[in-house]
This record gives C-alpha cells, sequence and structure tokens, in this order.
C-alpha cells in the first residue's frame, strides 16, 4: 500500500506518495470485471440488433477513470490500463460470439449444440489468442511500431489529467462534438449524406459520406499509415467500377438487370478480393517478417537465459509453444465432442487447420487494426467456418457439419477478437508505460468472464424475442448464416479469393503490410473510406503547415475526443436499447 | 528504375483487379496471369532498386550517426535528469521528459531500419529491444510523475538508463565489428 508523503521538502506536497505504483492489482480487475460485464451486455445486444459491433476500450478506459479515480480515490495511471484491460478482455468475447453463434439459430439448430461445450471452447479459444500474442507485440508494438489508433486514443484518455489542462480541454470539447453529432444522427437515423446521389454521378461511384468523426479521429490519428487503406477503396469505386460499366462488364441479377447498387457490388466482386487480398498480403508478410519474428524470438529467449530486466516485463515464450500445442489439443477435443459423427481423424484436422487460422488471422487483424483502427474480424470468421466446413465435407449430415464448424468456429473467432484487442490494449500500455506481463495476465483474467456472459446473453434474448426475428435481427449472424447455406450448397467464391491473394501477395512484397491495408480497402464499404479519407487528409496537411508537434500535441487529444465521443453515444444508445427492452 | 516498377506494378494489380472483377463466379485466368506476370516485373525491379538504394553508403552514413546521436542524447540526458535529483518538483518531471526525450526517441525510430540493412536483423532485433524497454519505461517515469508516486518515479529512471545504455553498448559493438 502507497503512503502519502509528508510535507517536510518543500518540494513535497501531499499529492506525492512513496510505495509501489498500483498496477495489476485487485481494485483494477474487480472494476474490470464489472465494466466488461456491463459492456459486454450492451455492445452484444447492440451488435444483434444493429449489425456491427462497438471498440469498448475507451467506454472501458473512461468509466474505470470514474471509479478508480473518483471513487475509489486511487491515482495510477497504469492500473487504470489494467482494468480497462480486463473490461475490453471481457467485452472482447462478445464481438467473437455474436457474429459466430446466432448463426446457428438462426440457422434453426439451436438445441443441437451443447452450450457447456461452446463456452467452454470460447474461453480456451481467448486464452489462445493471448498467448498467440507474446512475439506479435514484440513485432508490431516495439519492432514495426504500428499506429493502433485506438490504442492511443485510449492512452491519451488515461494520461489527460497530467498532460495540462489544455489537452484535457481539447479532448472533452471534440468529444462533445462528436457525440452530439453522433446523438443527432442516430437520433434522426441519418448515418450517411449521399452527396453522389445529390449531384447526380452514377451510383457505383458510392459517393456517400458515412457521418462519422470518429472515423475522421481514427484516421487522424493513423496518419499516412492509412494512405493505402484510401487507395484501395478509391481503386475499387473510382476506377474499377466505372470502367467495368464503362466496358458493359457490370454484373446482372438473374433477371438480367445490371447491378449498379455499390453494396450489392462490393458483396458480389470486391469484398471477395479485398478477403483474398488480406490472406495473401499477411501471408508474404508472415513470409517476409519470418526472419525477424525468429530474431526477436531469439532475443526474448537470450534475454531470459541472462534474466535481463526486459525479460521479466513479458510472459515467457515458452507460454506461446504451450498454447500452439494446447491449441491444438483443445480444438481436437471440442470438435470431436461437438458431434458424434467427427470422429477424431476429422477432429485433428480440424484442430490444426483451427490453431493454423487463429496464428494467421491473428496477424492479419493485428496488421489491419495497428495500421488503421478497423478489424475485419467478420471475414476471417467466414474464411475460418467456410474452411471448417469444407474439412467436415465427409459427413453425411448437414447439421453435424454447420453444429461442428460453427462450435470449432466460435473458439477461433473469440481468440482472434481476444489477440486483436489485446494488442490494442498493449499499445496503450507501451504508451502509459504499462507492464506487459501484467497486462497479459489482466487479460487471462478478464477473458474467461466474457464467453459466460455472452452465451447466457444469447440464450436470454433468443428465448425472449427469437435471433433472426424482426425485433432481433442479428445481421451479422444472418449474413454467416447465408454463407453456411451457400457453401453447403457448394457457391463459394473460391476464385476471387486466390485471384486476392495474389494481388494481394504482390503489393506486401513492396512493402510490409500493404497487401492488408489495400485489401481493407476493398473489403470495407466505401462510405467508411471516403470519410476515413478527410482525417487522413487533414493529418497530412496538419503535419505540414503546423508541424508534426502540433499534430502530437493538439490534433491527438482532438482526435482522441472525437472517437471518445461517438463511442460514449453509441453505448449510450445501446444501453437505451438494453433497457427499452 | 523504381519509378519504372511501380508503373509495371500500377498497371499489372489493376489489370489483375478488373480481370478478377469481371465475373461474380470466376476469374479469367488466362488474362489474369499476365497481369499478375507484368505486377511481379514491377516487384522485382523495385525490390532491385531499394536494394541499391539501400546500400547508398551516404544515407546509411548518416542513419548510422543520427542512431548514434539519438541513443548518446537520451543516455545523457538521463544522467543529468537523475543527478539533477530534487532540482525538478516531480509533477514537472513529465514536462522535462517531453522537452528532453522525445525527439531524440523519434530520432532513433525513425533510423531504425538502417540497423537491419547494417548489421542484420538478430542486431536489428536486440538493440530495438532494448530501446523499446527503455522507451516504455521512460513513458512509465511520465505517468508515475503525474501521480506523484516518488520512488516509481526514481526506480523507473534508473531502468530506463540501464536499458538505454545497453542499447548503446550494443550498437557500438556491431559498428566495431
Amino acid at each position: 500500500m502507497a503512503e502519502t508523503v509528508s510535507a517536510a521538502s518543500p518540494l513535497m506536497d501531499d499529492r506525492l506518495r512513496r510505495g509501489p505504483y498500483p498496477e495489476l492489482s485487485w481494485h483494477a480487475v474487480i472494476v474490470g470485471w464489472f465494466l466488461g460485464a456491463i459492456i459486454a451486455v450492451s455492445i452484444g445486444y447492440a451488435s444483434l440488433k444493429l449489425g456491427f459491433s462497438i471498440e469498448g476500450s475507451e467506454l472501458a478506459a473512461i468509466l474505470g477513470f470514474g471509479i478508480l479515480r473518483g471513487m475509489l480515490r486511487r491515482r495510477s495511471i497504469v492500473e487504470n490500463n489494467v482494468a480497462q484491460t480486463v473490461a475490453s478482455a471481457v467485452n472482447g468475447a462478445s464481438s467473437g460470439m455474436m457474429f459466430s453463434v446466432p448463426a446457428i439459430f438462426i440457422l434453426g439448430y439451436g438445441n443441437e449444440f451443447n452450450p457447456v461445450l461452446l463456452t467452454f471452447g470460447c474461453i480456451a479459444g481467448a486464452f489462445l489468442g493471448i498467448a498467440f500474442i507474446i512475439p506479435l507485440r514484440k513485432q508490431m508494438i516495439d519492432f514495426e511500431r504500428l499506429t493502433y489508433p485506438g490504442g492511443v486514443a485510449v492512452a491519451t484518455i488515461l494520461k489527460s489529467p497530467g498532460a495540462g489542462v489544455r489537452k484535457a480541454q481539447l479532448l472533452i470539447g471534440a468529444a462533445l462534438v462528436s457525440g452530439l453529432v453522433h446523438y443527432f444522427s442516430q437520433a434522426n437515423g441519418v448515418s450517411n449524406w449521399g452527396m453522389g446521389a445529390m449531384l447526380g454521378l452514377p451510383e457505383y461511384t458510392n459517393i456517400t459520406w458515412y457521418l462519422s468523426l470518429l472515423t475522421v479521429g481514427v484516421a487522424f490519428i493513423a496518419g499516412r499509415g492509412g494512405v493505402a487503406f484510401i487507395i484501395g477503396g478509391f481503386v475499387v469505386y473510382f476506377l474499377i467500377a466505372p470502367l467495368l460499366a464503362a466496358t458493359g462488364m457490370l454484373p446482372t441479377t438473374e433477371a438480367g438487370e445490371i447491378i449498379r447498387d455499390p453494396e450489392a457490388l462490393r458483396g458480389l466482386l470486391f469484398r471477395p478480393i479485398g478477403i483474398g487480398m488480406l490472406i495473401g498480403g499477411a501471408m508474404t508478410g508472415v513470409v517476409l517478417a519470418l526472419p525477424l519474428i525468429i530474431s526477436a524470438i531469439r532475443s526474448m529467449q537470450s534475454a531470459a537465459k541472462l534474466e535481463a530486466a526486459i525479460s521479466r516485463d513479458e510472459m515467457p515464450i515458452k507460454l506461446l509453444y504451450f498454447a500452439i500445442a494446447g491449441a491444438a489439443v483443445v480444438l481436437c477435443v471440442i470438435a470431436v465432442l461437438s458431434v458424434e459423427s467427427v470422429g477424431l481423424l476429422r477432429g485433428l484436422a480440424m484442430a490444426v487447420l483451427g490453431t493454423l487460422w487463429i496464428w494467421m488471422s491473428g496477424i492479419i487483424l493485428s496488421e489491419a487494426i495497428g495500421r488503421t483502427n478497423w478489424s475485419p474480424l467478420s471475414g476471417m470468421t467466414l474464411i475460418g467456418i467456410t474452411l471448417l466446413i469444407l474439412v467436415t465435407s465427409g459427413l453425411e449430415s448437414s447439421v453435424d457439419r454447420i453444429v461442428a464448424a460453427v462450435v470449432v468456429g466460435a473458439a477461433t473467432c473469440v481468440a482472434m477478437s481476444q489477440a486483436t484487442d489485446l494488442m490494442l490494449d498493449l499499445k496503450t500500455g507501451y504508451l502509459v508505460g504499462a507492464t506487459p506481463r501484467k497486462q497479459q495476465l489482466g487479460q487471462f483474467l478478464g477473458a474467461w468472464l466474457g464467453p459466460l456472459v455472452v452465451i447466457m446473453l444469447v440464450f436470454v434474448l433468443h428465448e425472449a424475442y427469437g435471433l433472426g426475428s424482426p425485433e432481433l435481427p442479428a445481421p451479422q449472424g444472418q449474413a454467416l448464416a447465408a454463407t453456411i447455406e451457400g457453401i453447403l450448397g457448394g457457391d463459394v467464391p473460391v476464385e476471387k479469393y486466390i485471384a486476392g491473394a495474389f494481388l494481394g501477395a504482390l503489393l506486401s512484397a513492396v512493402q510490409g503490410g500493404l497487401g492488408v491495408t489495400v485489401g481493407l480497402g476493398f473489403y470495407l464499404p466505401f462510405n467508411i473510406v471516403l470519410t476515413y479519407s478527410l482525417g487522413t487528409l487533414t493529418r497530412i496537411v496538419a503535419d505540414r503547415q503546423m508541424g508534426a508537434e502540433w499534430s502530437e500535441s493538439v490534433g491527438i487529444p482532438i482526435a482522441a475526443g472525437l472517437i471518445v465521443g461517438e463511442a460514449l453515444v453509441g453505448v449510450g444508445f445501446a444501453v437505451q436499447a438494453v433497457l427499452g427492452s | 528504375m523504381i519509378g519504372r516498377g511501380y508503373v509495371l506494378l500500377i498497371i499489372g494489380f489493376l489489370a489483375g483487379t478488373y480481370v478478377a472483377a469481371l465475373d461474380p463466379d470466376s476469374t479469367n485466368w488466362r488474362w489474369f496471369v499476365p497481369a499478375v506476370v507484368i505486377a511481379a516485373l514491377g516487384v522485382q525491379q523495385i525490390k532491385q532498386a531499394q536494394a541499391s538504394a539501400a546500400r547508398n553508403s551516404t544515407r546509411l552514413t548518416a542513419d548510422r550517426a543520427e542512431l548514434e546521436q539519438a541513443l548518446s542524447s537520451i543516455v545523457s540526458n538521463l544522467t543529468e535528469l537523475r543527478s539533477a535529483g530534487d532540482a525538478v518538483p516531480p509533477f514537472e518531471l513529465r514536462f522535462e521528459i517531453d522537452r528532453l526525450f522525445r525527439g531524440d526517441l523519434m530520432r532513433f525510430a525513425d533510423a531504425r531500419d538502417t540497423l537491419a540493412q547494417l548489421y542484420g536483423l538478430q542486431a536489428y532485433a536486440d538493440i530495438v529491444s532494448e530501446f523499446a524497454a527503455g522507451e516504455r519505461y521512460i513513458n512509465r517515469v511520465w505517468s508515475a510523475s503525474a501521480d506523484g508516486y516518488l520512488d516509481e518515479v526514481s526506480t523507473y529512471l534508473d531502468k530506463a538508463q540501464v536499458q538505454f545504455e545497453h542499447a548503446l553498448r550494443r550498437l557500438e559493438a556491431v559498428q566495431a565489428h
């Protein structure tokens, strides 16, 4: 327990303390559990209602800040960081499970799977995702110094009391503006502004602005790292779509009508190519970065042998080897127990595939979120479940195929979402000086709770409204259910994935991460890319005209405020929806 | 050469994307493969040009000096700050950190890729690991200073100094080889 220093010296006042600096404390863990459960329920419900997930780290940071500092009178930035890490670890299960689990209910097999096994699988998946991050932290945060805009925003919040009044004012002012804009946007049901339609431009050019200051803030913090992402989107809608139209090659409906709707074009053509680019870009990145990853692991091993201070800051690298073996065993057990007909060999094949996919998609997601703050989790889940369904192709019953693939897929999905969530928190931790090992322990302490909370929420809501009903449409689950039906019917755009993989690989061969970032521009709706480009442009102009120092000291607090304001209002609407129902 | 490489890459990439997007169900590989080959030729030319630029001794010399200067400056500023003791009020220390270290940390980070080109990946991994830990410790000093934890400030100033001295020694050792 820290003690207050008596005012014996003119330099000392009663705010100064002696003793250990609180970091991984029970206060932080309990506050984290409490906040995480609330946020997981709110955001989980919102994602079933609205179809997208909201990043909960900013909210966890602010609420944790209020409880630890305001109510409990504790004063430690790194303890706040751990509380927010624990809370977001609990919430990590929400985004991981809300995309995959509802699909089983929507397909009508809600009574065909074992919820205890699924929950256990998701908890195991969460732990594995955390362990897989050990070498990635070193590579992406220490070596590549990826931006992680969301992590920077949270660090700005945590540091705001010590950063001076002006920065706090900028942060709060921007949060108010952003929150108000989002409130009016949501209250009036206007999320986009179709400028292209107003100007009479062709529909496929897709000039629609996403009315989100959060997106502008994220792009400002990402800076030049987001340029490739923008290029991806512009290539699709300003070059390829017009070229397809000019050459009369736009696709047609079964009735022979030309498809000009940009969302339909994205779903049919560009998103599958984008997913392929993400995979090809990441695989090339792994191959090129492999020598560096090996060097990083050697560096960690030699630091551990010498018992250097930095080795005590990290989780032991041995944990990664156990995690890889553990992942295969746990996924195999889950696969075998999920339905009787799977059998040991097929279960083993699913386990190996699931483990490889956790690793590969963990890299893709960490890279994407590190450079742009957008996580293509749904696309990676889709590919993971597609691969798992292909492994189950020998099973006679399609119910067994779906249940086995989704149960194992949910575990891998939670692993992926935990991995990306932890990378964001570790970036925040780096900026506030937290100890990675303590953050990772905090993530372990939070990760078990999320699957329990979310599975209960899913069953309660399904009982009350029925997942997939007009009351609770669960759009992500519906999309996955439709895809699963498509896969069973042989409708998988494999050629698009392969072509995209070649294109992504070429780009990543030129510059690490380029294929992933450009692919993300293909994958996401263009309205997000368009609004994102405003933030990137503002950052480039600000750096040139006002200087990098201005961008750091003024621009980033404002950008962080833009992120926080919109996130808070978004969660507020989710809470309102929960209370209202 | 690098310009021509980028032109080939862009043409091949756009052509490949267009061909891949022609049909929702399939890809015309007879057109796609040549487009990818053109892009691959572009990648090869870019890599050659980048390798040649990486061997450019003027830039490498400048970056090498930058790395050493930045680390030396961080070490000497840390020594000065630690010896200043009570002269810097604890709550003011974080502003001193921003003033004394941010520029040098950024300088080193910007030039760090040169380490891999000059001394290999293992040297890069070892030195940048030490540097990153040192930077994280400095960030912790900032946080502890803002929260008023005196012992933590002093402990992590010491740890940061050790870390950056290790990094500097490793850099000097690889330079001496």
